[in-house]
């Protein structure tokens, strides 16, 4: 028997029988082909996992919907503490004024969406004066309540601008009838025609001589805040009121105080709070001349400064889908019996 | 007796080589059918014969960056919205702006293809009720209206209206081309 003896191994003379060198040689043949058979099964399984069709880990922000910049903004602005937009962040949400002013000179800025310090309620560095609010007149206040079922609003109708449309949007009083549009105000109640679906446009105005109602909600203001003669904007809500009360003379008229914005908002339009604050004074006057309810959803909404939580909106203005609900959650438990 | 042990053991052996043969063979045509199930579903979603719209939406969300929160619209104001009706379409999938932007996701599948062009006019539609509702409000917004993203293909019809208008449309030719 020929044998391969390993000459230069003198630790280990013995020699090796040349069939089982073949026999090992075979066994290393299957062996690697069993090894390469598992590496292709393991890319196979490599590839079907990060095929789209199964479950996958969405990296980035996990809230519904919710822009991604926000979050980002956010994380800038806590290393920002002024609270003002630098050069450099990154696009968060446009600021947009909610009605165009010819003579406004202000550009699109970007702004942060969260307070500096984070948190619902956290204070800016350094904190802002606190908006001065007039106290709300008892014999217009509507009183906490048990909260209501979604079918009170059944035969209720909310008038607004773009605020309402959120609130339409939402859903969450898909049983009331919304009369709103984006840049709607008090003097366009009369004027301008809002889409009512199914190819129906027609006024405000108009649309509330088609049925009865026994709950009329209003909110305008923040398109109106920077009418030069706030007394103007008075006199058209009355129009309105008086309107009203002649087209729906069974109704409950519910007067909503106007929101306020955000602290960075309020940055780019100085003053705007307070403004804000002293209309829904004489919205307050406007009730109790008209015997009409105030229901001050802006103080429920509002934080310890009397301003809008900055995780309230993402452009200062209109509500996240958070806040609208507990706009919804305030109009439920603040009805007239 | 030393013959037949030795052909018990060979015998053992050749069973042995086979079966480990036989493992490598269907691991090696199982891996292949992995691969090629994996292939067949890739691409965005896009089944033989059929387009996941509810992948594509939650594409369109998760990849483009959106100013306003979005929300699903409810059936209830489908019509404000859109002026064609909606049993057109078999399948649906609406998302709008919470009021202050024109963004907007709207994707259909037509009962057939004629239905599917009647929803791709009532898309350009709502574009143009928009840029009407929008000039005097933020007027902004309407260079998102400018070119929006408006796709058809067989019985599909998806319209994105954003500020990143060639990553919508990367999105929506992967599924919709």
């Amino acid at each position: 028997m020929k044998c391969d003896i390993d000459v230069d191994n003198s630790t280990n003379p013995t020699p090796v029988p040349k069939k089982n060198s073949r026999r090992a040689k075979r066994r290393k043949h299957q062996f690697g082909f069993l090894l390469l058979a598992l590496i292709l099964v393991a890319v196979a399984a490599a590839a079907l996992l990060s095929s789209p069709d199964l479950p996958q880990v969405l990296a980035g922000p996990q809230q519904a919907y919710y822009p991604p910049e926000a979050l980002a903004a956010s994380e800038h602005a806590s290393a920002n503490p002024s609270g003002q937009s630098s050069g450099d962040s990154k696009a968060t949400a446009s600021l947009n004024t909610a009605e165009a002013d010819a003579t406004s000179d202000q550009a699109e800025t970007q702004e942060s969406v969260l307070t500096p310090a984070g948190g619902a309620t956290a204070t800016p560095s350094p904190p802002p004066a606190v908006i001065t609010q007039a106290p709300v007149p008892d014999e217009i206040a509507v009183a906490a309540s048990a909260e209501a079922e979604d079918s009170y609003f059944a035969q209720s109708a909310f008038i607004g601008d773009s605020r309402t449309v959120g609130l339409m949007i939402s859903g969450r009083l898909s049983q009331a009838t919304f009369l709103a549009s984006v840049g709607m105000n008090v003097s366009k109640f009369f004027t301008e025609t809002i889409d009512l679906g199914s190819g129906t446009e027609s006024t405000i105005a108009d649309a509330l001589k088609t049925q009865p109602y026994d709950k009329i909600y209003l909110a305008f203001g923040i398109n109106e805040y920077d009418w030069p003669n706030k007394s103007e904007f008075i006199r058209e809500y009355l129009r309105i009121v008086q309107y009203i009360q002649g087209m729906q003379p069974d109704a409950v008229i519910y007067i909503q105080s106007i929101l306020p914005v955000t602290y960075t908002y309020e940055q780019e339009h100085s003053g705007i709070n307070q403004t804000l604050a002293d209309l829904n004074a004489l919205l307050m006057q406007l009730c109790q001349n008209t015997s009409t309810y105030y229901l001050d959803v802006a103080q429920s909404l509002s934080d310890d400064y009397g301003r809008l939580p900055a995780e309230a909106s993402s452009d200062g203005v209109h509500l996240t889908s958070a806040y609208l609900a507990k706009w919804t959650d305030y109009l439920k438990t603040h009805t007239v019996p | 007796m030393k013959q037949t042990t030795y052909n018990r053991h060979h015998r053992a052996r050749q069973v042995a080589r086979f079966l480990a043969l036989l493992m490598a063979v269907i691991m090696v045509l199982g891996s292949f059918a992995l691969l090629l199930a994996g292939c067949s579903t890739a691409g965005g979603g896009k089944k033989a014969g059929s387009v996941d719209l509810a992948k594509l939406r939650d594409d369109l969300l998760a990849d483009i960056s959106f100013e306003s929160e979005m929300t699903p619209l409810d059936d209830s104001l489908f019509d404000r919205y859109y002026s064609f009706d909606p049993s057109l379409a078999v399948e649906k999938y609406v998302v709008v702006s919470n009021g202050w932007t024109v963004e907007e996701i709207a994707l259909f599948q037509a009962a057939d293809e004629d239905k599917a062009k009647t929803i791709e006019a009532a898309m350009q539609e709502r574009v143009e009720d928009q840029k009407k509702a929008f000039e005097d409000y933020v007027p902004a917004e309407l260079t998102k209206l400018q070119s929006p993203v408006i796709v058809r293909s067989g019985v599909y019809v998806g319209m994105c209206i954003s500020g990143d208008d060639s990553k919508a449309q990367e999105i929506m030719d992967q599924y919709l081309k």
